[in-house]
């Protein structure tokens, strides 16, 4: 029987669980629950990309995605007794995550001070150049900057359900158990938030375009 | 559906739950109407740029597992350092006094010459055990009223 103490074993052994590819969540959860905690890295590896995904599509940024996701597995650890099966283990996950990633957002507080008057007067040509070379988007820490800037012109509940949707990848249903919402209460919220995120861009693209024109004309005369 | 009415909701035909007649509805329209495939493609566009996921590869996976490990079994060593804490602190003292007490309580009060008796007015504590058979024995049957009237009226 593995112990709480015990190494973190070898790579090979530590895909041992899921790489015979029979055993389900489910199982592997009952295997952490009678004393074989090792097997806990098999399920941190298993979802560690969805929930750093998550994270950082929430956070945008590494270090503070790296340690949400990191109180993330130890909460869900320390929960699992409270985990009845009624949902898969992913949808569970999905809620600890989403919950957690609210309130480092709302302990930020970061929305008070955004605003998109704001946002184009600082960032307007930073803006233009994302969307005109979207290839270096994910990686330049500058454009992800500025994509959490634009995201955070949204409220957190529609941050959100796009992040779900767009970054996750989760069906309408997922989305809905995940928020434990209805389905129709799903597609009228993602409705919007993806109207409300339209109509921003739109603003900042029309604001940045008249302030540029009268930058010319000043300079012009 | 108007076309109005469906630009607003054409992302949500274009990838959300409808029935088979709603898509192949909605992917008819799409490659008919060019306003809406823009629509659609441009949402695409910025929402793979605003949403795009960070690249992560094996070995930051493994050092990712070992560091939430590390805190899951830090996280059971103060756990467990606490309850050792708590059994120090608190419960051994409290074990040892009671052990103190109890043994002043039955082994030196017992024997202290007359502070046995003086405590409970009987010969519980007592080591003799004729004395203690003394103590719990009835008392000896006294006369009743109407025999000392009788007594007095003989004399």
């Amino acid at each position: 029987m593995g112990h709480f103490l015990s190494p973190v074993p070898s790579k090979i052994q530590q895909h041992s669980f899921y790489i015979e590819g029979t055993i389900t969540d489910a199982q592997v959860i009952e295997l952490i629950r009678k004393g074989h905690t090792e097997a806990y890295g098999d399920l941190v590896r298993q979802y560690h990309k969805r929930v750093m995904g998550y994270c950082f599509s929430m956070l945008s940024n590494h270090t503070d995605a790296e340690e949400a996701a990191q109180d993330v597995f130890v909460k869900v650890y320390t929960s699992l007794n409270k985990f009845k099966g009624d949902s898969s283990f992913s949808t569970w996950l999905y809620r600890i995550t989403a919950n957690h990633c609210l309130d480092v957002l709302r302990k930020r507080n970061r929305r008070k001070n955004v605003s998109l008057e704001s946002l184009v007067e600082q960032e307007g040509s930073q803006i233009q150049k994302l969307f005109a070379t979207p290839s270096v988007a994910d990686t330049h820490l500058e454009n992800r900057q500025l994509a959490d800037k634009i995201l955070s012109t949204l409220t957190e509940d529609q941050r959100q359900i796009l992040t779900l949707r767009e970054a996750e990848g989760l069906e309408y249903q997922e989305i809905a158990d995940v928020l434990n919402c209805s389905l129709d209460a799903v597609k009228g919220r993602l409705a919007r938030a993806r109207k409300q995120l339209q109509e921003n861009l739109r603003h900042i693209q029309k604001s940045w375009d008249v302030s540029n024109i009268e930058n010319k004309k000043e300079k012009g005369s | 559906m108007k076309h109005d009415e469906l630009k607003v909701k054409i992302l949500g035909l274009y990838d959300g739950p409808v029935t088979e007649k709603e898509r192949l509805w909605a992917e008819k329209h799409l490659s008919s109407c060019a306003d809406c495939s823009h629509a659609v493609e441009e949402y695409k566009n910025f929402a793979g740029i605003l949403f795009a996921l960070p690249t992560l590869s094996e070995a930051d996976e493994d050092i990712f597992t070992n560091k939430v490990m590390a805190r899951i079994k830090s996280a059971a060593t103060e756990a467990s350092q606490s309850v050792l804490d708590i059994t120090v602190r608190w419960f051994i003292p409290l074990l040892g006094s009671t052990a103190v007490a109890a043994w002043v309580f039955f082994s030196i009060l017992p024997n202290t010459p007359g502070l046995s008796n003086a405590i409970n007015g009987s010969a519980f504590f007592s080591s003799d055990a004729n004395e203690m058979n003394a103590a719990w024995s009835p008392a000896p049957a006294s006369k009743s009223n109407e025999e000392i009237v009788v007594s007095w009226i003989k004399e």
